[in-house]
Protein backbone atom coordinates (compact mmCIF):
# COMPACT_ATOMS: atom_id res chain seq x y z
CA UNK A 1 0.00 0.00 0.00
CA UNK A 2 3.21 2.06 0.49
CA UNK A 3 2.54 2.61 -3.58
CA UNK A 4 -0.87 3.75 -3.25
CA UNK A 5 -0.30 6.45 -0.30
CA UNK A 6 2.76 7.63 -2.19
CA UNK A 7 0.69 8.21 -5.34
CA UNK A 8 -2.13 9.99 -3.49
CA UNK A 9 0.61 12.22 -1.28
CA UNK A 10 1.88 13.05 -4.73
CA UNK A 11 -1.49 14.15 -6.45
CA UNK A 12 -2.36 16.09 -2.93
CA UNK A 13 1.29 18.50 -3.35
CA UNK A 14 0.07 19.11 -7.12
CA UNK A 15 -3.11 20.15 -5.79
CA UNK A 16 -2.73 22.25 -3.45
CA UNK A 17 0.04 24.24 -6.29
CA UNK A 18 -2.99 24.43 -8.59
CA UNK A 19 -5.56 25.80 -5.89
CA UNK A 20 -3.10 28.26 -5.05
CA UNK A 21 -2.73 28.88 -8.69
CA UNK A 22 -6.40 29.07 -9.00
CA UNK A 23 -6.51 26.67 -11.90
CA UNK A 24 -9.68 25.27 -10.64
CA UNK A 25 -10.88 22.91 -13.21
CA UNK A 26 -7.36 21.13 -12.65
CA UNK A 27 -7.43 21.71 -9.07
CA UNK A 28 -10.71 19.81 -8.81
CA UNK A 29 -9.72 16.95 -11.41
CA UNK A 30 -6.78 16.32 -9.41
CA UNK A 31 -9.07 15.99 -6.25
CA UNK A 32 -11.37 13.41 -7.90
CA UNK A 33 -8.62 11.90 -9.51
CA UNK A 34 -7.27 11.48 -5.53
CA UNK A 35 -10.71 10.42 -3.64
CA UNK A 36 -11.74 8.03 -6.88
CA UNK A 37 -8.77 6.11 -5.72
CA UNK A 38 -9.55 6.38 -1.68
CA UNK A 39 -12.93 5.35 -2.20
CA UNK A 40 -11.54 2.12 -3.43
CA UNK A 41 -9.14 1.36 -1.10
CA UNK A 42 -11.65 1.72 1.32
CA UNK A 43 -14.29 0.08 -0.44
CA UNK A 44 -17.08 2.88 -0.53
CA UNK A 45 -19.35 3.92 -3.15
CA UNK A 46 -18.00 7.02 -4.49
CA UNK A 47 -20.81 8.36 -5.84
CA UNK A 48 -19.86 10.15 -8.98
CA UNK A 49 -22.52 11.13 -11.12
CA UNK A 50 -23.57 14.63 -9.85
CA UNK A 51 -20.18 15.23 -8.84
CA UNK A 52 -19.02 14.21 -13.09
CA UNK A 53 -21.53 17.14 -13.74
CA UNK A 54 -20.36 19.82 -12.14
CA UNK A 55 -17.02 18.75 -13.27
CA UNK A 56 -17.62 18.92 -16.67
CA UNK A 57 -19.66 22.10 -16.62
CA UNK A 58 -16.26 23.39 -14.80
CA UNK A 59 -14.27 22.26 -18.01
CA UNK A 60 -16.84 24.37 -19.98
CA UNK A 61 -15.90 27.35 -17.81
CA UNK A 62 -13.07 27.13 -15.80
CA UNK A 63 -13.65 30.62 -13.89
CA UNK A 64 -17.21 30.36 -13.27
CA UNK A 65 -17.31 30.36 -9.21
CA UNK A 66 -21.20 29.53 -8.77
CA UNK A 67 -20.33 26.11 -10.21
CA UNK A 68 -16.71 25.63 -8.25
CA UNK A 69 -18.89 26.91 -5.01
CA UNK A 70 -20.96 23.89 -5.55
CA UNK A 71 -18.37 21.80 -6.17
CA UNK A 72 -16.80 22.84 -3.22
CA UNK A 73 -19.41 21.71 -0.56
CA UNK A 74 -18.77 18.09 -1.87
CA UNK A 75 -15.04 18.70 -1.28
CA UNK A 76 -15.62 19.03 1.94
CA UNK A 77 -16.87 15.92 2.59
CA UNK A 78 -15.08 13.65 0.21
CA UNK A 79 -12.37 15.21 1.71
CA UNK A 80 -12.75 13.32 4.62
CA UNK A 81 -12.71 9.87 2.83
CA UNK A 82 -9.41 10.89 1.70
CA UNK A 83 -7.93 11.76 5.04
CA UNK A 84 -9.35 8.16 6.78
CA UNK A 85 -7.93 6.32 3.29
CA UNK A 86 -4.54 8.27 4.54
CA UNK A 87 -4.84 7.43 7.71
CA UNK A 88 -5.80 3.39 6.86
CA UNK A 89 -2.73 3.44 4.71
CA UNK A 90 -0.29 4.52 7.33
CA UNK A 91 -1.91 2.52 10.12
CA UNK A 92 -1.21 -0.90 8.27
CA UNK A 93 2.33 -0.03 7.23
CA UNK A 94 2.78 0.91 11.03
CA UNK A 95 1.43 -3.07 11.45
CA UNK A 96 3.67 -4.08 9.05
CA UNK A 97 6.66 -2.07 10.42
CA UNK A 98 6.05 -4.27 13.96
CA UNK A 99 6.38 -7.05 12.24
CA UNK A 100 9.78 -6.97 10.58
CA UNK A 101 11.04 -4.65 13.97
CA UNK A 102 10.08 -8.52 15.52
CA UNK A 103 11.23 -10.69 12.98
CA UNK A 104 15.09 -9.97 12.55
CA UNK A 105 16.30 -8.82 8.71
CA UNK A 106 17.95 -11.98 8.44
CA UNK A 107 14.90 -14.17 8.59
CA UNK A 108 13.60 -12.40 5.36
CA UNK A 109 17.21 -12.01 3.27
CA UNK A 110 16.87 -8.48 2.59
CA UNK A 111 16.79 -5.41 4.46
CA UNK A 112 13.04 -3.90 3.34
CA UNK A 113 14.12 -0.42 3.99
CA UNK A 114 17.65 -0.49 1.15
CA UNK A 115 15.41 -1.78 -1.82
CA UNK A 116 15.51 1.51 -3.07
CA UNK A 117 18.84 2.28 -2.47
CA UNK B 1 -0.12 -11.94 -4.39
CA UNK B 2 1.49 -11.74 -8.13
CA UNK B 3 5.42 -11.24 -8.33
CA UNK B 4 6.25 -8.61 -10.70
CA UNK B 5 9.99 -8.72 -12.49
CA UNK B 6 11.91 -5.76 -11.47
CA UNK B 7 12.15 -4.32 -15.19
CA UNK B 8 8.33 -4.33 -15.64
CA UNK B 9 7.76 -2.63 -11.95
CA UNK B 10 9.93 0.25 -12.96
CA UNK B 11 8.16 0.67 -15.98
CA UNK B 12 4.89 0.48 -14.28
CA UNK B 13 6.27 2.87 -11.39
CA UNK B 14 7.51 4.89 -13.94
CA UNK B 15 4.20 5.41 -15.74
CA UNK B 16 2.50 5.65 -12.86
CA UNK B 17 4.92 9.08 -11.46
CA UNK B 18 3.60 10.35 -14.56
CA UNK B 19 0.34 10.24 -13.80
CA UNK B 20 1.00 11.83 -10.56
CA UNK B 21 2.24 15.00 -12.55
CA UNK B 22 0.19 15.10 -15.61
CA UNK B 23 -2.98 16.90 -15.65
CA UNK B 24 -6.21 16.63 -17.95
CA UNK B 25 -6.65 13.58 -19.42
CA UNK B 26 -2.88 13.12 -19.93
CA UNK B 27 -2.86 11.92 -16.14
CA UNK B 28 -5.38 8.69 -16.92
CA UNK B 29 -3.27 8.40 -19.97
CA UNK B 30 -0.54 6.92 -17.95
CA UNK B 31 -2.33 4.90 -15.39
CA UNK B 32 -4.22 3.52 -17.93
CA UNK B 33 -1.25 2.39 -19.42
CA UNK B 34 0.21 1.31 -16.03
CA UNK B 35 -3.01 -1.08 -15.72
CA UNK B 36 -3.18 -2.34 -19.33
CA UNK B 37 1.01 -3.64 -18.39
CA UNK B 38 -0.24 -5.09 -15.36
CA UNK B 39 -3.37 -6.96 -16.63
CA UNK B 40 -0.87 -8.66 -19.14
CA UNK B 41 1.70 -9.61 -16.22
CA UNK B 42 -1.08 -10.75 -14.25
CA UNK B 43 -2.48 -12.64 -17.30
CA UNK B 44 -6.32 -11.63 -18.20
CA UNK B 45 -8.22 -14.81 -17.31
CA UNK B 46 -5.82 -15.56 -14.16
CA UNK B 47 -6.88 -12.23 -13.34
CA UNK B 48 -10.47 -12.98 -13.87
CA UNK B 49 -10.39 -15.69 -11.62
CA UNK B 50 -8.58 -13.33 -8.69
CA UNK B 51 -11.59 -10.93 -8.98
CA UNK B 52 -14.20 -13.08 -8.39
CA UNK B 53 -12.43 -14.27 -5.29
CA UNK B 54 -11.18 -10.89 -4.19
CA UNK B 55 -11.52 -10.76 -0.45
CA UNK B 56 -10.57 -7.29 0.49
CA UNK B 57 -12.89 -4.47 1.70
CA UNK B 58 -13.86 -3.27 -1.79
CA UNK B 59 -15.23 -6.97 -2.70
CA UNK B 60 -18.18 -5.69 -3.96
CA UNK B 61 -17.27 -3.93 -6.69
CA UNK B 62 -14.30 -6.42 -7.55
CA UNK B 63 -16.15 -9.00 -8.08
CA UNK B 64 -18.32 -7.63 -9.94
CA UNK B 65 -15.98 -6.33 -12.40
CA UNK B 66 -14.74 -10.03 -12.61
CA UNK B 67 -18.35 -11.49 -13.24
CA UNK B 68 -18.62 -9.04 -15.90
CA UNK B 69 -15.30 -9.29 -17.37
CA UNK B 70 -16.63 -10.69 -20.81
CA UNK B 71 -19.81 -9.40 -20.99
CA UNK B 72 -21.09 -7.01 -23.59
CA UNK B 73 -20.93 -3.81 -21.13
CA UNK B 74 -17.97 -5.81 -18.93
CA UNK B 75 -14.56 -4.44 -18.02
CA UNK B 76 -12.74 -5.49 -21.03
CA UNK B 77 -14.90 -3.64 -23.75
CA UNK B 78 -14.89 -0.57 -20.85
CA UNK B 79 -11.00 -0.90 -21.28
CA UNK B 80 -11.03 -0.31 -24.94
CA UNK B 81 -13.61 2.35 -24.76
CA UNK B 82 -11.28 4.56 -22.29
CA UNK B 83 -8.28 3.76 -24.83
CA UNK B 84 -10.33 5.28 -27.17
CA UNK B 85 -11.29 8.36 -25.37
CA UNK B 86 -7.61 9.10 -23.71
CA UNK B 87 -6.44 8.47 -27.26
CA UNK B 88 -8.08 11.32 -28.33
CA UNK B 89 -7.89 13.74 -25.69
CA UNK B 90 -4.41 13.31 -25.44
CA UNK B 91 -4.26 14.69 -29.10
CA UNK B 92 -6.43 17.34 -28.12
CA UNK B 93 -4.43 18.60 -25.15
CA UNK B 94 -1.17 18.01 -26.83
CA UNK B 95 -2.05 20.29 -29.10
CA UNK B 96 -3.19 23.05 -27.33
CA UNK B 97 -1.55 26.45 -27.09
CA UNK B 98 -2.78 27.90 -23.58
CA UNK B 99 -2.71 25.09 -20.83
CA UNK B 100 -4.29 26.56 -18.19
CA UNK B 101 -7.84 25.76 -19.80
CA UNK B 102 -8.82 29.33 -20.08
CA UNK B 103 -10.25 30.39 -23.17
CA UNK B 104 -7.72 31.51 -25.67
CA UNK B 105 -8.85 33.60 -28.29
CA UNK B 106 -6.08 33.19 -30.55
CA UNK B 107 -6.55 29.07 -30.16
CA UNK B 108 -10.32 28.78 -30.36
CA UNK B 109 -10.64 26.16 -32.94
CA UNK B 110 -7.76 24.17 -30.37
CA UNK B 111 -9.44 24.91 -27.04
CA UNK B 112 -13.10 23.47 -28.94
CA UNK B 113 -11.61 20.08 -30.15
CA UNK B 114 -9.81 19.96 -26.07
CA UNK B 115 -13.39 20.63 -24.73
CA UNK B 116 -15.23 17.98 -26.92
CA UNK B 117 -12.93 15.25 -26.95
CA UNK B 118 -13.29 15.85 -22.83
CA UNK B 119 -17.21 16.03 -22.55
CA UNK B 120 -16.43 11.96 -22.64
CA UNK B 121 -14.22 11.88 -19.12
CA UNK B 122 -17.15 11.18 -17.06
CA UNK B 123 -17.53 7.97 -19.23
CA UNK B 124 -14.63 6.38 -17.27
CA UNK B 125 -16.15 4.95 -14.75
CA UNK B 126 -14.99 4.00 -10.73
CA UNK B 127 -14.71 0.55 -12.08
CA UNK B 128 -11.84 1.45 -13.46
CA UNK B 129 -10.37 2.64 -10.53
CA UNK B 130 -11.29 -0.16 -8.15
CA UNK B 131 -9.45 -2.11 -10.91
CA UNK B 132 -6.24 -0.41 -10.66
CA UNK B 133 -6.17 -0.40 -6.86
CA UNK B 134 -7.08 -4.34 -6.65
CA UNK B 135 -4.17 -4.89 -8.99
CA UNK B 136 -1.63 -2.96 -7.22
CA UNK B 137 -3.10 -4.21 -3.66
CA UNK B 138 -2.04 -7.78 -5.24
CA UNK B 139 0.88 -7.31 -6.59
CA UNK B 140 4.24 -6.90 -5.40
CA UNK B 141 4.77 -3.63 -6.93
CA UNK B 142 2.58 -2.29 -3.97
CA UNK B 143 5.67 -1.54 -1.67
CA UNK B 144 8.04 0.28 -4.36
CA UNK B 145 8.57 3.84 -4.36
CA UNK B 146 8.11 6.22 -7.26
CA UNK B 147 11.42 7.84 -7.76
CA UNK B 148 11.57 11.63 -8.25
CA UNK B 149 13.45 11.21 -11.56
CA UNK B 150 9.90 10.06 -12.75
CA UNK B 151 7.73 13.08 -11.04
CA UNK B 152 8.14 15.72 -14.03
CA UNK B 153 5.23 17.62 -15.37
CA UNK B 154 5.02 17.90 -19.00
CA UNK B 155 4.48 21.35 -19.49
CA UNK B 156 6.74 24.39 -19.97
CA UNK B 157 6.91 26.31 -17.38
CA UNK B 158 6.39 23.80 -14.55
CA UNK B 159 8.98 21.61 -12.86
CA UNK B 160 8.39 19.77 -10.19
CA UNK B 161 11.58 18.58 -9.58
CA UNK B 162 11.33 17.38 -13.25
CA UNK B 163 13.37 18.59 -16.50
CA UNK B 164 12.99 22.12 -17.92
CA UNK B 165 12.00 21.35 -21.28
CA UNK B 166 12.70 24.89 -22.81
CA UNK B 167 15.92 24.91 -21.61
CA UNK B 168 16.74 21.70 -23.14
CA UNK B 169 15.48 22.64 -26.27
CA UNK B 170 17.38 25.77 -26.35
CA UNK B 171 20.70 23.83 -25.37
CA UNK B 172 19.84 21.62 -28.27
CA UNK B 173 19.78 24.62 -30.72
CA UNK B 174 23.60 25.29 -29.50
CA UNK B 175 24.76 22.01 -30.66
Amino acid sequence: MKLIREILQRRMEIMKDLELNHENFKFVWHFYQIYQISANVLGINPHMKEKNDLIKKLLLSPDNLIILGKIKEFLVQDNKIIEICLDSIVEKEEVGEIFEDFYPISVFGVNLDDRDI
Amino acid sequence: MININPLFATTIVQKLGLYCSSYSGNDLYYLKEAVTLMINLFGEENLVEMLKKDESSNKNIVRKIGEDWHKPQGMKKQLRKISEILEKTNKAYSILEDKTLKKDERAKVQYKHFIQQSKQFPKIENDFYALFVFLVQNSSIQQMNISSQYLKVLEQGRTFGGVNKERLRDESHKL
